[in-house]
This record gives C-alpha cells, sequence and structure tokens, in this order.
C-alpha cells in the first residue's frame, strides 16, 4: 500500500498545481540571458504516483422512486445524492490505491530519492544557459530569475514508462510577488521495450528509474525557459487530435502544435498545459534523435 | 454518408420527466457547448475510408453529398442480409458497383442518471454504424455497429471550455473511426 505519508505529499502537490490549472500566465519574456536558479519545494520526497484508470468509476443507473410525500421524497433525494457521492469518492480512492501498487517494488529506492538530488540531477542534464544552482526554500535568490516547479511522477500499469506533471512558476529578479510565468508541463517517456521493465528499472539500485525520472524534470524545464524566453515558437496549425504511446496503450490528446523535437512534439492542450509526448521514430532519424531528445530514448 | 448530426448530451438512466429537466437544467451551459464542438473529424470518416480502400487497390470515389436513407424506396426483397432500402438505383447515379454507407446515430456527451442524481462523470459518446451494400442485389457486404464510451478526467467541469469533456468527445470520435477501419488494416 502507498504510505500515509506520500498520499498526504500527493494531496500537497496536487493543491500547489490546482491553481495552475486553472490558468496559464506567460507575462513580459524572460530574457533569453538570464541568470535563474531553481528553489527547492520545502518538501523533501518527491511524489510517486501510478497512473489509474477511472473508467469503471460509476454508481449505475437504477432508477429511484422517492416518497411518500414531499418531506420523505426530498430527505429520501438528499440521501440517495450522498451515498452516490461516498460511493464514487470510494471507487476512485480504490482505483488510485490500485494504480499505486505499481510502484511497490520501487519504494525503498524512491522513498531515499530526494528533491535536492532529482533537481540537481535535472539541472545537470538541461541544455539552457543560465542556470545558477539550487536554493533551498525560503532562501533569497539575489539577481537570478526563480524557478520553482511542483512535479508529480507517475508510471503506467504496463511499468513501460513514467509521466511527469511540473507546475512551473517562475519570478522575475525585480518582482518576487506574482510570478511572470506559470504553467503545467507534462512530460511522456518514451516507453521501455525490454521484456522485464522492472528489472530495467531496478538495476543498479534503481539508478535507471532515477535517471529517466532527472531526464523528464530536465526536459520540463528547458521547455519552461524556452516559453518564458519565447524561444519556444507560437500554436498555429490549430486543434487536432495527436495520438501518442503512454506505455503500451495509445492516448489521445486535442492540442495544437508547438514544437517538433525529432522524435517527440510539444503540444498546447486545451487547458494550456504544454505536453510533450513520443512519436513513433520516423525513418533514418534514429542518431540524430538520439542526439537531440532529452528524455532517455 | 448520412447527415451528420449536431453532437449533444444525453442523460441516461434521468428516467422521468421531471428527472431529465433537471438534468438537462444542471447541464444546459455543457449542453450549449457541446452543440457547438466542431463535426469536421467525424465527417472526415468517408474520405479515410475510402483512401484506405484505394491504398487496397479498389477504384473508390467519395459521395460528398449526405445520403439521406430515409427517401430511398423500401425494398420489396425482404430476408437475411438484405438491405431494407432500396439502394440499387444509386448504382446508375454514382456509377459504382457497392456503396459504402456510414450512419452516424449518437455522438457527444453522455452522463449516467439514477433518477435526479448523477451517478458517475461525463464521458465521450460516439454510436454509428457502417455497411457495405452491394448494389448488384441490394445486400449487405459488411456491416459493423460501433459503440464508443470513454471517461474523462476527474476533473471536468471546467466552463467555459470544458478541457477535459472535449478532449474525451474527440477520442470516442478517433477510437470510432478507429474500430470502422480495422478491417482494412488501418
Amino acid at each position: 500500500m502507498t504510505k500515509p505519508l506520500l498520499a498526504g505529499a500527493a494531496l500537497a502537490v496536487l493543491v500547489v498545481v490546482a491553481p495552475a490549472l486553472a490558468q496559464s500566465v506567460v507575462k513580459p519574456r524572460m530574457p533569453k540571458d538570464a541568470s535563474w536558479v531553481i528553489r527547492l519545494p520545502e518538501r523533501e520526497n518527491i511524489v510517486y504516483q501510478g497512473v489509474a484508470n477511472f473508467d469503471r468509476v460509476s454508481a449505475g443507473e437504477r432508477p429511484m422512486s422517492y416518497g411518500p410525500g414531499p418531506v420523505i421524497a426530498l430527505l429520501m433525494l438528499a440521501g440517495h445524492a450522498a451515498y452516490v457521492d461516498t460511493t464514487l469518492t470510494q471507487q476512485r480512492t480504490a482505483a488510485q490505491e490500485r494504480a499505486d501498487r505499481v510502484l511497490l517494488p520501487y519504494r525503498a529506492v524512491l522513498d531515499r530519492y530526494t528533491q535536492r538530488e532529482l533537481m540537481q540531477r535535472a539541472l545537470s542534464k538541461s541544455q539552457m544557459s543560465g542556470g545558477r544552482g539550487l536554493m533551498q526554500a525560503g532562501e533569497n535568490a539575489g539577481a537570478d530569475w526563480l524557478v520553482e516547479a511542483g512535479v508529480v511522477m507517475m508510471m503506467t500499469q504496463d511499468e513501460k514508462a513514467l509521466l511527469l506533471d511540473a507546475a512551473f512558476a517562475i519570478r522575475s529578479s525585480e518582482a518576487r510577488g506574482q510570478p511572470v510565468y506559470e504553467r503545467v508541463i507534462r512530460v511522456v517517456s518514451r516507453p521501455r521495450d525490454e521484456d522485464d521493465p522492472r528489472i530495467f528499472w531496478s538495476r543498479s539500485e534503481g539508478e535507471r528509474l532515477k535517471e529517466e525520472s532527472a531526464h523528464l524534470v530536465a526536459h520540463a524545464l528547458d521547455l519552461a525557459l524556452r516559453d518564458a524566453n519565447g524561444t519556444l515558437g507560437i500554436a498555429t496549425a490549430g486543434h487536432r487530435t495527436y495520438r501518442y504511446r503512454e506505455g503500451g496503450a495509445e492516448k489521445m490528446e486535442r492540442a495544437e502544435l508547438m514544437a517538433d523535437l525529432c522524435d517527440r512534439i510539444v503540444v498546447k492542450n486545451l487547458r494550456d498545459w504544454l505536453m510533450s509526448i513520443p512519436l513513433r521514430p520516423r525513418e533514418g532519424s534514429k542518431q540524430e534523435c538520439a542526439a537531440a531528445e532529452r528524455p532517455a530514448s | 454518408m448520412t447527415p451528420v448530426p449536431k453532437p449533444n448530451t444525453e442523460f441516461p438512466g434521468a428516467g422521468c420527466l421531471l428527472c431529465m429537466a433537471t438534468a438537462e437544467a444542471a447541464h444546459s451551459t455543457l449542453s450549449s457547448y457541446v452543440q457547438s464542438l466542431p463535426t469536421d473529424d467525424l465527417s472526415r470518416l468517408k474520405e479515410d475510408f475510402a483512401e484506405a480502400l484505394r491504398k487496397k487497390g479498389v477504384d473508390a470515389i467519395v459521395i460528398s453529398e449526405p445520403l439521406v436513407v430515409d427517401a430511398l424506396a423500401e425494398n420489396s426483397a425482404k430476408g437475411a442480409n438484405i438491405a431494407r432500402r432500396d439502394f440499387t438505383p444509386l448504382k446508375v447515379k454514382y456509377k459504382i458497383d457497392k456503396l459504402v454507407v456510414f450512419s452516424i446515430g449518437k455522438h457527444g456527451i453522455s452522463r449516467s442518471y439514477s433518477s435526479y442524481v448523477p451517478t458517475g462523470d461525463p464521458r465521450g459518446v460516439l454510436r454509428a454504424t457502417g455497411y457495405i451494400v452491394n448494389l448488384n442485389d441490394n445486400t449487405y457486404d459488411w456491416y459493423k455497429t460501433v459503440v464508443v464510451s470513454r471517461a474523462g478526467e476527474r476533473n471536468w467541469d471546467e466552463p467555459p471550455k470544458f478541457p477535459a469533456i472535449t478532449n474525451v468527445y474527440f477520442e470516442a470520435i478517433e477510437r470510432g473511426k478507429d474500430s470502422f477501419m480495422e478491417p482494412l488494416g488501418q
């Protein structure tokens, strides 16, 4: 079972993410040569969840009769609504708990993997210039731009892929109050096609799992900085339905194309999130993409 | 292809008149939004199918105007695998031997109810039928009914643009198109 501590942390991070879901903020651009630091969140652990499927969450369509009399009918209606609400909540919670079990074999590794280590690895993999390191929550960033990221990592049920949801906030060196940039960025890793992905991820005390997580964060960080400084591109092609692999499953997202990065694309979905999704390798592009693409291929 | 109806909402399980009125009223903003969604992706099904047939070596043309099946005469012949309407006049009209028809029954968003109480989150739905009529003898060469229902995310109530619901609607359309294309190896 998921540790209560992690479950609490997941809720906390989702609360952090929630305001960013409502609206993305992209104000005056960050200078391309700006120096920046990443401020670590207060909590040390990283939230890892299983990718849950809520497709079967339903309380059915049985017809109900209320009454006799309006007072009893209203009471029965209120009771029925409360019962259905409780049932749905229990089903959703159970679905998430079932999904989280996929991480049980990795718990020992993940419980020791800290935000600092993840961000340090991500920083070393970032292709963006101007990064000046990490700082603790509450520290003063001086003249640097401040980058904050609330991250939630997810693993698919077939253990073939990792997903990252990162809520970024970037504050300018002059005004620390309202962020000049806020956006959620989702990165979906290329699926691992090993016969036994668990052996792959667990090798060398979970080093592959840690590295892949850091690759995803580094890629998301680069996208956020490029989006903030205006070098990522703008969506012009209109909305269409994009297909991609999430582990062994085919997923779809209605979105606009923002950037074509070799064997993956960056799209802006209907929530204004950026999503970096893997494409099938194109003919003759394998070597090019291996060099260009950040998340492990 | 038969005329594509506008996407809409439905509330199965809201069984009484007052239940239906309550469900409709509670989702009026959503219903207006769903009705405004474009149907281009669905309408493109006939082009995609024709293209897949051409790749298989079939000389396929796309009939651009909508086909109103109910306007065709009743077929006097009855029996298994025989079309209820008489499609044969279309053989001369379009100079074709076989006719592929896609009939879109319902598409949009469905939310299940138990009388007055919603019992799940909205889902993208598509119910459609595809068939091939042999215009020499008015029999079906192929008949397929597609029913797709896709759940979305938990946070769906996000007016005015309902991003999660929009996403599941278009996913249902794509999955339905995939089902029709499946026999052609697409």
